[in-house]
Formats: C-alpha cells, structure tokens, sequence
C-alpha cells in the first residue's frame, strides 16, 4: 500500500525566552492511505505540535527540521500557494475546542461557504448552499435550516464540532485530523461524535488521524497505535489491549483510563510528571516515572527500535507477557 | 433591540439635566459675572442700573430658580437671548454648527480611515519598519500638546512659508470666487484645522486598533481559517478585520467629546467661525445663555454619537442582543 503520509525525522522546538521547548524530536512516522491511527499520550506531549506540522501551521516561534511528505509532497520547505492547497483540500482538521476554532462573527453558512470557495473559486449561490446544507446534513445535524444561518455562540458544544466536521470536509480532503474532538464535550456527546467520526471514515474512505489521551478511545478508532511521551513517539504498532502494549508508559497509560460507567471517576494517575520540556538529558524521558526502570534507563536514552513486524518501542526492557 | 433603543432615547434626558445642571453652576459660581465684567468697571454705570439689569434678566433670584427658569424655557425649545447682542442662542448657535461639524465630521472620519490602516498594516507586520516608525510618530502624537503644535504649524506654514492660510474658513474675496475657487478656498482654510484636530486621535486611535488586530490575529479561529487553506489576505482582511474593528466603533461613539472639547481650543487658535469659538467668546463675557445653550447642544449631540455607535454595534456584533 502506498504511503499518504511520511514524517522523516521531523524535529519542532519552540523558542521562549528559558530556552527552548522540544515538542517533538525525530519524529518518524509512515502512515496508508484509508489507514485509521491514533496517535496517544498525556497533555503536552507534543500531539497538537504534530497535527500542525502536518500542514505545515505551527507557530511563528517554532523552528522545525525533518520532512513531513503529504502525497509525495514535501510540506516543511513548500510555499504558500502550495499549503493553501493543501490546507483544507487534502488534508481536514478538526481542532481541540470547536467553540474557539469558530470564527465568532460569521454565520456557519460564511464559513463552510468560503472554505468552498477557497478551493473551488466562486460557485453560485444555490450551488454553495445546496453543498453547506448537504455537508451538515452529513455531520448527522437536524434543524439545518436554522443552524446554517446560525452563529456559532448560538450552537450547542456538540452542534459546534459537527460544524467543525463539516468544514473540515467541505472540500473533500483524503486525510482528516481529530485534535482530541471530543475533550470538550461531555460523555453522552463525546459518543455521538466518535460514531460520527467512524462512520465518515468508512463513508468516505479517509486517512483518519485521531489524536487523543484516552487509549481505549483510540483502540476503539484505530487499527494502529501510535504513543507519544515527551515529543518521542514511544511505540507504534497494532495495540488493540493492554498487553499488546509493550512500552512500560503505554502499558500505564491503559491503566490510567477509568471505566466510564464506574461510579466514582478517580482516574489513576500515573506517578510523577511529565519531564520539562526544555531539557535534554541523556536517560530515558519516562525514567523517574517508570515502574519497570533499571540503572540503565537513567544513564542512556533509548533508540526506536524495531521488535516485530509493524511494531516499534522506544524501551531498553520491553515488555513481553 | 426598538425597546433598546427607546430606554437609551429616554435615557439622555437625565443626562442631560445632570449636564446642564454642573455647567450652569461653574458658570454661576466662576467668580464674577455678567454685570461685574460690562458693567461695575464702568464708573459711567450707576449701581442702580446694575440691579435693574439684574432683575431684567432674572441674575438676582436664587440660583436653583434660575435653573429651573431657564429649563421650562428649554423646553419650549426657547434657549433665550444673548445677553450681548440680544439675539435669540438658537440663531447664534444655528449659523456656528455647520461650521463645527464640518471641521468635526471630517476630523472624524479621517482619524478613522487613517487610523484603521496605520493600525493594520503595523499589525501584519508587527514589529516592523513600518510599525516602529508609526510608534514612534503616534507616541509623539500622544504627547504633543495639541495647542502647541497648532501654533508651530501656524507659524511654518502660515508665516515663514505661506503656503496656508491661518485663521477663518474662507478668505475674504470669497463671495466673489466661482464654485470652484470657492472650494478649493475652503479646502485650504480646513488642512491645518483637520489636521491638528485629528492628529491626537488619530494616534490613539491606530495603536487601539494595532493591539486590537494583533490580538485577534492569535486567536484560535484564525489558525483555523489557515488550516482551511484560506489566503493569508482572506484571513487577515476578512476573517480577522471584522472581529478587531468591532470594538473601534464604540470608540467612535467616545471620541466625540474629545473632539468637542478640542473644539473650543482649535476653533479659537484658527478663528474657525464654529460653536467652540462661540462658547469660548461667551464664557469670557458671561453670556450665560449662549454658554447654556452651546453646553446642552454639545452634550446632546455627543449623547447622540455614543447612541448611534452603540447601535450599530449591537448590529454588527452578532453576539450582542439588547431586550
Ligand atoms: N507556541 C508555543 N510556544 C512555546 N511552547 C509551546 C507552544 N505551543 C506549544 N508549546 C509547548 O510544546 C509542548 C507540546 O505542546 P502540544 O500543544 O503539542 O501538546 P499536546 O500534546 O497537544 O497537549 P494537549 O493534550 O494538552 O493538547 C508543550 O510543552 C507546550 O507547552
Ligand atoms: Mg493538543
């Protein structure tokens, strides 16, 4: 199968004023088109870093190395005009909070109209409407007539994202990224949205990123894992339980997920904290953390290693049971 | 939003009244007064005729009587006379208003056509040549005191190299000009005037609007509009523009009384033949009605400025809704 997507030792730091921050550092990654990956880990590992570097938007502070290749297309050294083609029309993204991705004053039917008209120059007018109205129709939303001439302050969390889908696929990109869609929703929602996502995958047949910290939301969506820890990918392979898993943080992170249905919501936090990001030192970045560390974790850092067909760990000791 | 309006309609006559009321007890309190200036210097002027002026113009009632005297007058859309040349205010006032809106409006417009794009173009390239130099004239701008800068302007450009005229809002052959001379006349009278008028808010008003851009071009929504894959111009001019100028109309609605105020400074620097010159020759002579009159039309049409911007903000912010 063809790559759609291929990261080749992708580095971003952001620059501020203590140093600087590595976000991610040599990233690799190869990913098929109709291919559906997760791409996991805590809160400032460097995840929404990633999603931006794939179209080439992260911010004016970064300074980046490596190659991001969209169709063959390289996008870290490519101008304007070829991002702007590429933004939107192959590549989809559906950010973190949909109610601050919206613009607050333009009407839905503004904003999926002139992402349309972006790529595809002027339309007429029923033409335009006939596909905004389509498009929502497809994000599962009711009430379209209403919602397409809504503002975006007049739409419910749920009824944001969807729009936010639907802009997303306006212009009928191969590639979608979910920057954890879901984080601002509540649990009943978060559902609804997933199923959403699932179904415009098989539907349309996209390359879906979904970009997460919930493993067994991940697990659910993707056929392939992929952890990141301290802007390292980690692991990567087929997880689809806990002992797949082979990396001692991913094995954490699937103990850190509360069953939904539990009563009390105490999550099980993994002890210790995420390293600073401005360092780097020469150990392991989940030294300290680890339950399964030995001296020599602390002394070195590990490489990306292959252990089986399709499956790589960043881990001296993996583990095996 | 009728009902909106209707309350904040019925709203500036408190305000009004609390206006009026201040600016009739400075001028009342301000030591002297309309008889001690034209009329105790005068040994001619026996002290007889100073109280028979006095009960002629209702100055020897209590001052609260007085007050309310002259606001049941008001009300009957009767200002009263000057006390000076016994003319009704209206009058008076009615041929200096033109000349002040005209001096005001195009002060107006010019701080915010000008400013909105000093301030737009210093935030795209935020940190640029562009942008220094701008802070640089704008900080000076704040600081200048405008009366000071309108006399060095009025000596470069009036005396030493005569290019402009000075003082009046035509020249003195003007009746006999054509259409056209006439024009362009009048267009030479009002450079200095617009320009110092202008300069103070034209400063503050392109650096609202440079933090203001700046701030919404780090918003959320518009790394998202990029991600669209929308043109930079598109996002900047379109997606951006909007959000950050919404707030500059409500600045149009609070610079008014700036510009009023300066008014009474520049009109009387440049001899601008508008409604600041008249106040300012009816202070110093304690023409107490033309004050009175010129303070509740300055106020009113300043109440109605921060009305109309206050509207259309609520029009064009989709997120405020009035009840
Ligand atoms: N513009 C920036 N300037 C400086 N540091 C930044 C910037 N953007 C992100 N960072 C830092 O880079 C690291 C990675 O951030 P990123 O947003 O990619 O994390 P994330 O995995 O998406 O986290 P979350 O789950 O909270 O969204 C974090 O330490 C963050 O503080
Ligand atoms: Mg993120």
């Amino acid at each position: 199968m063809k790559n759609i997507i291929e990261i080749q030792n992708l580095t971003v730091e952001y620059k501020i004023k203590e140093g600087l921050v590595h976000a991610l550092t040599g990233v690799e990654l190869h990913i098929q088109k109709g291919e559906a990956i997760a791409i996991v880990g805590e809160s400032g590992c460097g995840k929404s870093t990633l999603a931006s570097a794939l179209i080439n938007l992260v911010a004016l502070n970064a300074v980046k190395s490596g190659t991001v290749k969209i169709n063959d297309m390289e996008i870290l050294s490519a101008g304007k005009k070829v991002l702007e083609n590429i933004r939107g029309k192959e590549i989809g993204i559906i950010f973190q909070e949909a109610g601050a991705a919206l613009n607050p004053v333009f009407t839905v039917k503004e904003q999926i109209e002139e992402t349309i008209t972006a790529h595809f120059g002027k339309l007429e007018k029923p033409e335009l409407e006939k596909r905004g109205l389509a498009l929502l129709e497809e994000t599962g939303l009711n009430d379209r007539e209403r919602i397409y001439k809504a503002y975006p302050h007049q739409l419910s969390g749920g009824q944001q994202q969807r729009v936010m889908i639907a802009i997303a696929l306006s212009c009928n990109p191969e590639i979608l990224i979910a920057d954890e869609p879901t984080t601002a929703l509540d649990v009943t929602v978060q559902a609804q949205i997933m199923a959403l996502l699932k179904k415009l995958k098989k539907d349309r047949n996209l390359t879906l990123i979904l970009i997460t910290h919930d493993l067994h939301l991940a697990v659910d969506m993707a056929q392939r894992i992929v952890v990141m820890y301290a802007g390292e990918i980690v692991e990567e392979g087929k997880i689809s339980q806990e002992k797949d898993a082979m990396h001692p943080y991913s094995r954490a992170l699937f103990e850190l997920i509360p069953d939904i249905n539990a009563e009390a919501r105490d999550f099980k936090i993994i002890p210790g904290e995420v390293p600073d990001m401005t360092t780097k030192e020469n150990k392991c970045r989940f030294f300290g953390r680890c339950a399964t560390a030995k001296p020599k974790c602390g002394t070195m850092h590990p490489e990306y290693e292959k252990v089986k067909e399709g499956h790589a760990v960043r881990c001296f000791y993996p583990v095996k049971d | 939003m009728g009902k909106y309006v209707l309350k904040r309609l019925l709203l500036i006559f408190p305000v009004l009244i609390g206006i009026t009321l201040i600016t009739f007890a400075i001028i009342h309190l301000t030591p002297g007064g309309y008889t001690s200036v034209n009329m105790q210097m005068n040994i001619k002027v026996s002290p007889d005729s100073v109280a028979r002026l006095k009960t002629l113009y209702g100055l020897d009632k209590p001052l609260h009587t007085q007050y309310l005297d002259w606001v049941s007058r008001v009300l009957r859309f009767d200002f009263g006379t000057s006390f000076i040349d016994q003319r009704p205010v209206m009058d008076k006032i009615y041929e200096r208003l033109p000349a002040t809106l005209l001096l005001n409006l195009i002060s107006l417009v010019l701080i915010f056509i000008v400013g909105i794009g000093i301030g737009v173009a210093s935030a795209v390239k935020n940190g640029g040549t562009f942008d220094k130099v701008m802070s640089v004239i704008t900080f000076i701008g704040y600081s200048l005191p405008s009366f000071w800068l309108a006399l060095l302007l009025m000596i470069l450009f009036g005396v030493v190299l005569r290019w402009l005229p000075v003082s009046g809002m035509v020249s003195l052959g003007f009746d006999y000009m054509s259409p056209m001379q006439k024009i362009g006349d009048l267009i030479l009278h009002l450079i200095l005037p617009v320009f110092v008028t202008a300069f103070g808010g034209l400063a503050y008003i392109s650096r609202y609007v440079k933090s203001s851009m700046v701030e919404t071009l780090s918003q959320y929504y518009i790394k998202a509009a990029y991600a669209k894959g929308m043109p930079e111009k598109t996002v900047i001019y379109k997606s951006a523009l909007k959000n950050s100028l919404l707030p500059v109309i409500t600045l149009l609605g609070l610079s008014l009384p700036g510009l009023i105020g300066g008014s009474f400074i520049f009109e009387t620097i440049f001899s601008w033949p508008g409604m600041g010159r008249l106040a300012y020759e009816s202070a110093l002579s304690f023409d107490y009605p033309v004050i009175m009159g010129v303070a509740t039309i300055a106020a009113f049409l300043t109440l109605l400025g921060n009305l109309i911007a206050d509207i259309a903000y609520a029009l064009v912010d989709p997120r405020i809704r009035y009840r």
